[in-house]
């Protein structure tokens, strides 16, 4: 064989070979997600989230770095009841690849899983930023994570066919984890069942209701709209009339209304973290989940 | 007679009655099925107060612009955007009206009236802008209508480590202003090359370079060439943190009517903005801007401004902003001074603006 054959060949032979082997790439638009995916996909992927722990999900800004991240991805997963709708289609139409259009196979909205609450039939923005679609939040309920991996994992299959069987062994693995880990936090919480507490935004409406504990009124007046001093009275009056135990702030949120609703009333403040990667001990699902449990507990007891 | 009216009532009611109580019924009352398929549809209202020696025409208060856009996928291989604008509560104009492909990987197509990449102001709409007015260089270089033309471009998202996209158009040499070629079919070129660096998780670095030309009215080449420098700090903190933006632009042109409204009487001119904005608060943005523009017909003159601005954004859909600036003009001894209140309101969905 002539020697430029050869070469020709073998840089041929090791494409196939490198296409062959390479790993899905994946891209979630949340730490939480990210970290999901990699429990299920393990060594078969590689995924990397858009949004930081640390940052609200509603106001990431589409930078072009993202967008070159997204442009090389097999599949992009992401919250969807308009929680990106700010950022993500400037992303998924600025990737130029047809494979990660909605409706594609490398387009996963995992809200198709599970059946959100807070649904509003009518919505006006005087409501302030609502999620017509229902709350998006729905990470923080450890139940309906069950139903989100059971999703990753079968878009995995389908994009990878070769490792669905290891799939679905992570996912198994994942969920008797999860079960069992469920039953730790809901114990560590029946003691307060039916405790009231403020929220600073809707981020953990699905983990009260897990924990059922009544949430009573919320820092912002609308969501999205910051606390004002005449709605800050307000929360004093009702937390001393209905007398609320805690109040829970995101921890990127700036804690001044929560310091003086807690000065004002005899209930705690709580600050944890939104999302997986939110503080230095939340590296995944679990450790994030243990955090803000522990954290409430601790403040509840 | 009655019974064919009365059988074209029944024909034409029970369907609609069924489906109304079906769809009502299956829907909780709302009129989902209708809806889903509409275009996303805003409105952007911009209302201006402005007095000073500065402003030299429309001073007091008016209609800045009214701007109406849908925005939707026509199918699964192309989206299409459409914006009527009204300025000074005038007559509604086309301000664009383009189609993109979907289904082409790498690369994608526009074509329709639309804003052409030309540096970095160019592409931003009057609601969108950091301050009130648009910076010296762009109005006095570029004119009112800008690069804003109808044509055909190409965006290539150039695989390197970093975010590369080149962009080239074929537009309509008629654009008012730029080239104003005699000929309907001649096109003028304009290419667009941005880099994007992210120096650090919350800085971005942005570098661009822009060149255009094509047969003005004498036939012969009108020619602009843009440079840009931006560094865009953000806070990956939570909602509403510390940001700062900081822009820099630099232009120059060479075309008839430049300098003088005589368009048989060439013009070269070059102009520089540097724009810095800063989010001092969830809901408050100070920024400056300092403007220069020379131009040189038969000798060179040398315009200048100094602009500072403070904004209250209390949502993504409401700003209210205060301008105040000097500007130094030629043939005019002392500095002279403009005051600007604007208020900034959006309804329905509007679409994300780009990074």
């Amino acid at each position: 064989m002539p020697i430029k054959l050869w070469i020709l060949f073998s840089v041929l032979s090791g494409l196939i070979t490198r296409s062959a082997i390479a790993n899905l790439r994946i891209v979630t638009t949340t730490e939480d997600l990210r970290s999901i995916t990699e429990a299920i996909g393990d060594e078969f992927i590689s995924v990397s989230s858009i949004a930081k722990g640390t940052q609200d999900p509603h106001y990431v800004e589409a930078k072009p770095s993202f967008l070159v991240a997204v442009s090389r991805a097999d599949l992009v997963i992401s919250i969807g009841l308009e929680l990106e709708s700010g950022w993500l289609p400037l992303l998924l139409r600025g990737a130029r690849q047809p494979k990660l259009l909605p409706g594609e196979p490398g387009c996963l909205s995992v809200s198709e899983a599970i059946i959100p609450i807070e649904i509003r039939a009518q919505a006006d923005r005087s409501d302030g930023d609502i999620h017509p679609l229902g709350n998006p939040h729905f990470m923080a309920d450890p139940q309906r994570v069950i139903l989100v991996a059971e999703l990753i994992s079968k878009r995995l299959s389908e994009l990878d066919p070769a490792h669905a069987k290891n799939f679905k062994q992570n996912l198994e693995r994942f969920k008797l984890k999860l079960l069992n880990k469920i039953a730790v936090w809901k114990q560590k919480m029946g003691p307060f069942k039916g405790i009231k507490v403020i929220g600073y935004h809707m981020t953990f409406n699905y983990l009260f209701k897990f924990f059922d504990f009544d949430v009573v009124g919320f820092l912002e007046p609308k969501p999205g709209i910051s606390p004002t001093a005449q709605h800050i009275l307000k929360l004093i009056e009702t937390a001393k009339i209905k007398k609320v135990k805690i109040i829970v702030i995101e921890n990127f949120f700036d804690p001044k209304p929560g310091v003086t609703l807690a000065e004002k009333t005899k209930a705690k403040l709580v600050m944890i973290p939104a999302y997986v990667g939110g503080d230095d001990s939340s590296k995944n699902y679990f450790d994030w989940m243990d955090t803000v449990v522990n954290n409430l507990e601790m403040n509840l007891k | 007679m009655k019974f064919l009216v009365m059988g074209w009532i029944v024909f034409f009611a029970v369907p609609v009655f069924a489906e109304t109580f079906f769809y009502g019924k299956l829907l909780g009352g709302t009129q989902m099925v209708d809806r889903t398929m509409n275009p996303a549809i805003s409105m952007n209202g911009l209302f201006l107060g402005n007095w000073g020696s500065a402003i030299e025409t429309g001073k007091g208060i008016q209609i800045q612009e009214l701007e109406g856009q849908f925005t939707a996928a026509v199918d699964p291989y192309f989206f299409a955007n459409f914006i009527l604008s009204s300025e000074g509560g005038g007559p509604l104009e086309v301000e664009e009206g383009w189609v993109i492909t979907l289904g082409l990987p790498v690369v994608s197509f526009k074509t329709g009236k639309f804003l052409t990449n030309f540096g970095k102001n160019n592409l931003i709409h009057t609601h969108a802008q950091p301050l009130i007015d648009r910076p010296l260089v762009n109005r006095l270089i570029l004119g009112e209508e800008a690069f804003n033309s109808v044509g055909i471009q190409a965006d290539i998202l150039v695989p390197l480590p970093w975010y590369v996209n080149l962009s080239v158009s074929a537009v309509s040499a008629k654009m008012a202003g730029l080239f104003s070629s005699a000929q309907d079919e001649n096109l003028a070129n304009v290419t667009h090359l941005e880099n994007l660096w992210d120096l650090t998780d919350s800085t971005t670095l942005g570098l661009g370079v822009s060149y255009s030309f094509g047969e003005n009215i004498q036939a012969k080449l009108s020619q602009f060439l843009g440079l840009d420098l931006s560094i865009k700090y953000l806070s990956p903190k939570g909602r509403g943190n510390f940001a700062l933006i900081w822009t820099n632009e630099i232009i120059s042109g060479l075309r008839p009517g430049l300098v003088t409204a005589n368009p048989n009487k060439w013009g070269h001119g070059w102009g520089v903005y540097s724009n810095l904005m800063a989010r001092i608060h969830p809901v408050i943005w100070i920024g400056c801007r300092w403007d220069q523009v020379n131009l040189t017909a038969t000798g060179t003159t040398k315009e200048m401004a100094e602009n500072f601005v403070i904004a209250y954004v209390p949502t993504e859909f409401s700003t209210i902003r205060f301008q105040s600036g000097l500007s130094q003009k030629p043939g005019v001894s002392s500095s002279r001074w403009q005051s600007l209140v604007q208020l900034n309101v959006t309804i329905g969905s509007h679409p994300a603006h780009a990074y």
